[in-house]
């Protein structure tokens, strides 16, 4: 009986913790979808064109007709906030799948071939890795010229290294693991191995990283636009428009205030969504897990 | 027990040394070891827990880490695996020579259908198409008695109890009919029901198959089921190899006498001391500290294995 109570209260337990669980991964991965949505829609969804300077307009503050209010060249600033929306995405999106991509190969090949091939590619990581990694990014920017090109080449060869180290370390215990000396011992080749035995099983903690990273991605870029290495006027930009509305922020918060929530609101839902994720995919977690 | 040593092996190993260099230190796991499998034949090989009975297994195979050393000759079939390449032992593995790994908790892929994993072994290897090869898979598991064997093909390895995960084991092991078999302790980790239905199984599938097994075991009971041979291993080295009846009922050597009264069913009386470390062996014969008529020779000289009767080999001064 006092068993079956113990039982009983842990399952309870579970079930709360994993309906917590669940509520904040869709939560996030609500926000998330509509920020996404927002960045697809851009045009389509902006009430003025985010780039049209209007003299007579300049720094108002948020009415019917401009809900954000504008920015001191009198352009609009929800607009300029969708129109930012889409670049970080895009830019997100681009940097996170290179990288992504490229840190995953380099990390199977790593992990898998061992030996020198491995200790030259995680000496070069250590090397990328002792630099912080926004001057890096910085230096990088300007021996380029600045601009948003520049950023995600930049932010790409930064962040390829997370998912390379992430990966040769996942790599090196699968490869000792029984399952893939069977299937050696079956008869796969080396990549049969590398792609349908290791890689699926690495697939998990790269996508949680990946969520982060995003997060990450976004702010590094933003600081970087806020700087002026980024985005170039008259883009429109979260951080350049944060920038921009420097001077004014005593007078005319709004041109600061507006872009600086949707940066936040961004972050913290793919950090959110990269937690629950994370969690989503940690077996103990799962409902009806049996320790 | 039909003696076939009237035909050539099938797998004839001489002189094999499979060392492995960690840091500044050399284990010796396979040292100078000679066997022969004969066609159809089961050859136990039997010995405590890290006396280098895997490690034997792997080097038939070629899947030894990086550090390895292999020395000697492994002739399978007429060809020398020691040098053949990449790519011919690939297509050995699995087609020609079968391995039924040794935990069925952890050997197969838990993101993968079991189904998946066996077809994909035939696919490897035959020219089956999709539909062939799945039909292929639910005749084998029918074999081996899974229950719902089209429903099972779809089940993940957790979703899976040991028994039938062993015999998804088998299956992939057994599925392109491999003239041998190499058996790593089958019965580990399984409860004594268990133990003798997948016993039983095996000697079903290689009698099926007409293949020769190479049953790696702790356990003389499985081994006495199912061996026409037996070769008792110790530190390394082969110390007896004979007929199963032989080395069951008249064991020449005192480490398979030991370990024949060390059974539940035979005394029970424990052999004192620990097996050697394999990278610092003891002088003279491996066995000779912790044997109960060791004399002073034992520690001074190595004893060579020799023919005490027909086909039985002892490797001990035996005074």
């Amino acid at each position: 009986m006092d068993a079956a109570l113990v039982a009983n209260k842990r399952n309870k337990e579970v079930v709360v913790r994993s309906v917590k669980r669940d509520k904040l991964l869709g939560f996030s991965s609500a926000v998330v979808l509509i920020i996404v949505l927002v960045g697809v829609l851009a045009p389509l969804i902006m009430p003025h064109d985010p780039i049209s300077v209007s003299f007579a307009d300049k720094v108002k503050p948020p009415s019917f007709q401009y809900p954000f209010g504008t920015d001191p060249l009198g352009r609009c600033v929800l607009s300029r906030v969708i129109q930012g929306t889409r670049t970080s995405l895009v830019a997100a999106a681009v940097i996170v799948s290179i990288s992504g991509v490229g840190g995953v190969l380099v990390g199977l090949i790593s992990g898998y071939k061992g030996g020198k091939a491995d200790s030259l590619i995680m000496r070069s990581v250590d090397v990328m890795l002792a630099f912080p990694s926004i001057i890096l990014a910085m230096a990088l920017i300007v021996s380029m010229g600045p601009g948003l090109g520049s950023v995600i080449v930049a932010l790409t060869l930064v962040h390829w290294t997370g998912y390379a180290r992430l990966v040769r370390a996942e790599v090196l215990t699968l490869k000792e693991s029984e399952f893939v000396e069977a299937a050696r011992a079956m008869g796969n080749s080396s990549s049969r191995i590398i792609f349908k035995y290791i890689l699926p099983n690495v697939i998990a903690p790269v996508m949680v990283m990946a969520s982060l990273d995003i997060a990450h991605i976004v702010l590094s870029m933003a600081s970087l636009s806020f700087l002026g290495l980024g985005a170039q006027p008259p883009e429109a930009e979260w951080g350049a428009m944060i920038n921009q509305g420097r001077e004014f922020i005593r007078t005319a918060p709004h041109v600061t205030l507006f872009p600086g929530l949707a940066l936040m609101v961004t972050i913290l839902a793919f950090s959110l969504l990269g937690d629950s994720l994370r969690d989503y995919f940690d077996p103990r977690l799962r409902e009806g897990y049996i320790e | 027990m039909v003696t076939k040593q009237t035909t050539s092996p099938l797998l004839a190993i001489r002189g094999l040394i499979t060392h492995f260099q960690v840091k500044e230190t050399i284990v010796k796991a396979v040292d100078d070891v000679s066997l022969d499998i004969y066609p159809q034949e089961v050859l136990a090989l039997v010995g405590e827990t890290g006396c280098g009975k895997s490690v034997l297994a792997l080097s038939i195979l070629r899947l030894l880490p990086k550090n390895s050393q292999i020395e000697g000759s492994i002739r399978f079939n007429g060809v020398e695996i020691l040098e053949a390449s990449e790519e011919e032992l690939r297509k050995l593995r699995g087609k020609e020579i079968g391995m039924i790994p040794q935990s069925q908790a952890t050997s197969l892929n838990p993101l993968l259908k079991v189904g998946w994993q066996v077809r994909e072994v035939l696919q490897l290897h035959k020219t089956l198409g999709k539909f062939e090869a799945r039909e292929k898979v639910v005749k084998l598991f029918t074999r081996l008695q899974l229950p719902d064997p089209a429903k099972k093909m779809n089940y993940y390895p957790h979703q899976l109890s040991g028994g039938m995960r062993q015999r998804v084991l088998v299956s992939m092991g057994v599925a392109c009919q491999p003239k041998l078999i190499l058996v790593d302790e089958p019965t580990k980790g399984l409860d004594a029901v268990l133990r003798k239905e997948v016993v039983t199984m095996l000697g079903e599938e290689a009698a099926e198959n007409r293949s020769s097994m190479l049953l790696i075991t702790h356990d003389f009971s499985v081994a006495a089921v199912l061996a026409d041979r037996i070769a008792v291993m110790y530190a390394g080295e082969i110390v007896e190899m004979g007929s199963a009846a032989e080395i069951l009922e008249k064991p020449g050597h005192p480490y398979t006498q030991s370990l024949l009264d060390s059974l539940p069913g035979r005394g029970f009386k424990p052999i004192r001391g620990f097996s050697p470390s394999l990278s610092s062996l003891p002088a003279g014969c491996r066995f000779q500290p912790r044997c109960r008529d060791a004399c002073p020779d034992c520690s001074a000289l190595h004893p060579k294995i020799a023919l005490t009767g027909a086909n039985h080999y002892v490797r001990c001064f035996l005074c």
